[in-house]
């Protein structure tokens, strides 16, 4: 049941990848005057949070010691969790834009896109995962640093209009990006101390939450360019074509925020009897006067989560049955770490060819991958996945593709 | 598009959130840390310590009584009247008219004062002039004086007419003036002079007066209160069965308490120069179970009879009456053994049991007080024999299971403690209506500090303590059903050697200090 969720949440929920993930193919609708396609993704992937954690955050359930003790043994001092979902659907038309053959736009076709994107990334420390998911209580006589703590989520739809070459398939669009959520914090420094009688709490702290703040769908707007440059190359007689992919390279407008922030030190040893009888205990307000938390406004401009692809792409009409792609990935965040890839595809019948890859960075380690693309007429469906066995992630890219 | 889009990702996610997220963490953090010494148990008490023994004393002050209690001067007015016989005519300006001195009775009942000194109070002084002209007015008061110099106000009165006088009115303090009231003759009490002079406008012109003109002045004392009286203060008795609580011993609902020499006093203070009688009728206390013990003695019932004070302002000595009460010449342990909350005693106090005995010389000071006090003086030489205390607090603590929540707990108390009293506690929660739901039993108990060595830092014994109570799911289930809690505390004074109750002295600089901690196993809902 839960993989039937899975299947619906990610096709109603996601993204482009089928344009640039696996599999990477080059254009095999040339025949055709234009195609429709829809793409969806979704992948998480941590080096260390078990993805029957994350499954229970998706679907529910409890969350047992076995689990934590299987992610617990996977922590380093420094570890990552991202998220990245999305859906776009894309209209291609090989009309002529102009028939004019001295127009820069001759032989281009247009391009329509809309989509909506969801990039969330976490780097925690050993000890907030423990803190988080354990309690304190492993934490007396012990200091418990959750110093580098960081995430950032953000959330966008997307509308765009582009050209591309029909011959070598070159194209740029130009989108319209509406914010729909955003939040991000981090700890530069964070340490709580507590002493093995439990007598003292010790808190020190050095960071900021800040949030988008206005209600509604839509909490600011943007503008982003895609890029996919094609460059055909030929080695040993064989024909082979380079990609190089920009997606959702631009920026939100400065974009209202409420932002709490705190540089400071609480100790706590519990109440005497005077604040019992007199009930000055710590109220909400005081609270955060007694931590040294500020809250305040800002007004400032985001970037957008995108990435840039280098790789190489399958030819689908080409004559070998066996073919390799590679490439490397990186998207525009500090919590991303340079993604690379390396596959066979392999052409098993006229319609229906297959691949293997093998990919290391982003959030989690080494990944591998699998792919099969069915032609059947006019349509192209394509299921995948960068991410089949491990325990630290899932991913899932569909694609359907009609020619017309 | 893009919002069919979103609405699908969302219906996705919505659709695949089945149920909640959920995980177990351990919190652990100290709640409560204190010292409590003698000192918090005796704040209103006196502690004395004679060859590292403790002794409480407590004192209650049942009468406190100064001068403005014995002597209370009425708010008093008195009128002094001009209006000639016959008419006259012509009266050149400036002619003066002087009205003979006039003396007016205060009523004080049976005191007969001579000479009072007030330290607070004002009069309002009023004049009436019927005259078409201007008419200066003035009003003394002899025998009313301030560093010698008596009383004198001058006013001018504009014309007025004999239906309708122009008044002029004014208030004056009094503070610090002398007042005779022997009247002129020097020989009588409770005695005020007046005067008033009278004299026609000196710029004015020649005018006539009949019998119709009343040239009026009126001087109302009022909210006098004095600082210093001679006289006689008169015969009266003031009586009381004053009621004292010490809320404290409420609490206590079974158990004994032996209190080995202990002593009481019921002392009568007269710091007034005029003589005393005094009475204690009865002395009685009502404990919790409501068993009502009274103090029975020689000393109760019979009259006593205490001295005037002697000596002046500075100089002043009071005399007292002490009624001493101990074991030997009363029930006083069984008395205070009973624990009694609520006490009462009853007593009376008389001035001038013989009457005008001084010829007139009562005096009272501005310090001069007749007390009435109970004082008791209790070694710390206890023996509990289950002494039971109980008292009850109101809480509200609400969570719901929906949401995160405390499924098990375990809240621990670290004693250390310096008192030769062993303690059990128990917490008892209740409904709002009385009904206890469930009850949290220590894991062990508090225990006396005579099973510990002397700490030669300190020179104290001190036994540490660990004691747990278990927070089970059920009472937490039935947390937003609880609004009482009832902590019930059972003492003893345990012989390290033979564990049996014996009375035990409380070590000087005794102290009890705890930290209370909590272990909570939260379930955590997202």
């Amino acid at each position: 049941m839960r993989n039937v969720f899975s299947l619906v949440f990610s096709f109603c929920g996601l993204t482009v990848f089928g344009q640039h993930m696996l599999p990477l193919v080059q254009d095999t609708t040339g025949k055709y005057k234009g195609s429709i396609t829809l793409t969806s993704n979704g992948d998480y992937a941590s080096n260390a949070i078990g993805k029957n954690i994350v499954q229970s955050f998706f679907y529910g359930g409890f969350i047992d010691q076995n689990m934590k003790n299987s992610s617990i043994e996977r922590l380093q001092n420094i570890n990552q969790f991202g998220l990245d979902m999305n859906a776009e659907l894309s209209f291609r038309s090989k009309g002529d834009l102009t028939k004019k053959e001295n127009s820069p736009f001759y032989n281009h076709g247009y391009i329509v896109q809309a989509g909506y994107h969801q990039f969330s990334s976490l780097v925690f420390s050993r000890d907030a995962f423990r803190y988080a998911f354990e309690g304190n209580s492993l934490f007396l006589g012990d200091t418990a640093d959750f110093s580098g703590t960081r995430f950032n989520s953000m959330g966008y739809s997307k509308f765009g209009f582009g050209i591309f070459n029909r011959s070598t398939n070159n194209a740029l669009t130009l989108n319209v990006i509406s914010l729909n959520q955003f939040a991000s914090g981090n700890m530069e420094t964070a340490s709580i101390l507590q002493d093995s009688q439990n007598d003292t709490i010790q808190m020190d702290y050095t960071g900021g939450f800040s949030f988008a703040k206005n209600g509604g769908f839509s909490k600011g707007f943007g503008i982003s360019f895609d890029v996919d440059y094609r460059i055909q190359t030929n080695e040993n007689d064989h024909a082979m074509t380079f990609q190089l992919l920009a997606k959702n390279i631009g920026f939100m407008l400065p974009t209202q925020m409420t932002r709490y922030a705190a540089d400071s030190s609480f100790q706590y040893t519990g109440f005497n009897l005077n604040q019992l009888v007199q009930q000055n205990l710590l109220s909400t307000m005081s609270l955060a006067d007694t931590l040294g938390i500020e809250k305040g406004t800002e007004k400032r401009a985001l970037l957008l989560r995108g990435f840039i692809q280098f790789s190489k792409l399958v030819d689908m009409q080409a004559t070998q049955r066996i073919q390799s792609f590679y490439g490397a990935r990186m998207f525009l965040s500090q919590n991303y770490i340079p993604y690379f890839f390396a596959g066979v595809h392999g052409r098993v019948t006229k319609h229906w060819s297959t691949g293997l890859s093998a990919s290391f960075g982003g959030f989690s380690q080494l990944k591998w991958g699998m792919y099969s693309s069915f032609q059947l007429s006019r349509w192209n469906i394509g299921v995948a996945s960068e991410n089949l066995f491990s325990k630290t992630g899932e991913s899932i890219i569909l694609q359907v593709k009609c020619a017309f | 598009m893009k919002k069919i889009l979103f609405l699908c990702f969302l219906i996705g996610l919505v659709s695949c959130k089945k149920e909640e997220t959920s995980w177990n963490i351990d919190v652990e953090a100290p709640l409560l840390h204190d010292t409590l010494s003698l000192k918090n148990w005796v704040n209103d008490s006196t502690l004395t310590e004679t060859n590292g023994e403790i002794e409480v004393d407590l004192t209650r002050t049942l009468l406190d009584i100064g001068l403005s209690e014995l002597i209370k001067i009425p708010d008093t007015s008195v009128t002094q009247l001009f209006s000639p016989i016959i008419t006259l005519n012509n009266i050149p300006p400036g002619t003066t008219f002087v009205n003979a001195i006039e003396e007016h009775a205060v009523d004080l009942d049976d005191v007969q004062l001579k000479s009072i000194r007030v330290f607070d109070g004002r009069v309002k002084v009023k004049v009436y002039n019927p005259l078409g002209t201007k008419v200066l007015f003035k009003v003394q008061m002899p025998g009313v004086t301030q560093n010698g110099v008596m009383f004198e106000q001058n006013y001018s009165v504009d014309a007025g007419s004999v239906t309708n006088p122009t008044v002029q009115e004014e208030w004056l303090e009094l503070s610090n003036y002398q007042i005779d009231l022997r009247g002129v003759s020097g020989l009588e009490y409770n005695i005020l002079q007046t005067k008033l002079t009278l004299t026609t406008d000196p710029n004015g012109v020649p005018v006539s007066i009949s019998s119709a003109y009343d040239f009026k002045f009126e001087a109302s004392l009022s909210d006098i209160k004095v600082d210093y009286a001679k006289g006689y203060f008169g015969s009266k008795v003031f009586s009381d069965n004053a009621n004292f609580n010490i809320d404290f011993l409420n609490m206590i609902t079974e158990g004994t308490l032996d209190l080995p020499g202990t002593a009481l006093q019921i002392t009568v203070e007269n710091g007034i120069k005029v003589p005393v009688r005094g009475q204690l009728h009865y002395l009685k206390n009502t404990n919790q179970l409501g068993n009502t013990v009274s103090l029975t003695s020689p000393e109760i019932g019979p009259n006593f009879y205490i001295s005037p004070a002697v000596g002046s302002w500075t100089s002043l000595q009071s005399n007292s009456q002490e009624l001493s009460f101990d074991p030997t010449n009363s029930n006083l342990e069984s008395f205070l053994e009973n624990l009694g909350a609520t006490n009462e005693a009853s007593y009376e106090v008389q001035l001038n049991p013989w009457g005008n005995t001084t010829a007139g010389n009562d005096e009272a000071f501005p310090n001069s007080r007749i007390k009435v006090k109970a004082s008791a003086q209790l070694p710390l030489k206890l023996g509990l024999d289950g002494l039971t205390l109980r008292d009850t607090f109101d809480i509200n603590f609400k969570q719901n299971e929906a949401n995160t929540h405390v499924e098990s707990g375990l809240i621990y108390l670290d004693v250390s403690n310096a008192f030769p009293f062993s303690c059990d506690p128990v917490l008892y929660l209740m409904t709002e209506d009385g009904q206890i739901l469930h009850t949290l039993i220590g894991s062990s108990q508090i225990s006396s500090c005579e099973m510990a060595t002397v700490d030669p830092i300190d020179g104290l014994k001190k036994q540490p303590s660990h004691i747990e109570f278990n927070i089970e799911k059920e009472a937490l289930s039935d947390l937003a059903n609880i609004k009482k809690i009832i902590v019930e505390a059972r003492f003893d004074s345990p012989n390290a050697s033979t564990g049996l109750s014996e009375p035990k002295q409380v070590q000087a600089k005794a102290f009890l200090s705890f930290k209370l901690r909590m272990k909570l196993n939260t379930k955590v809902i997202l």
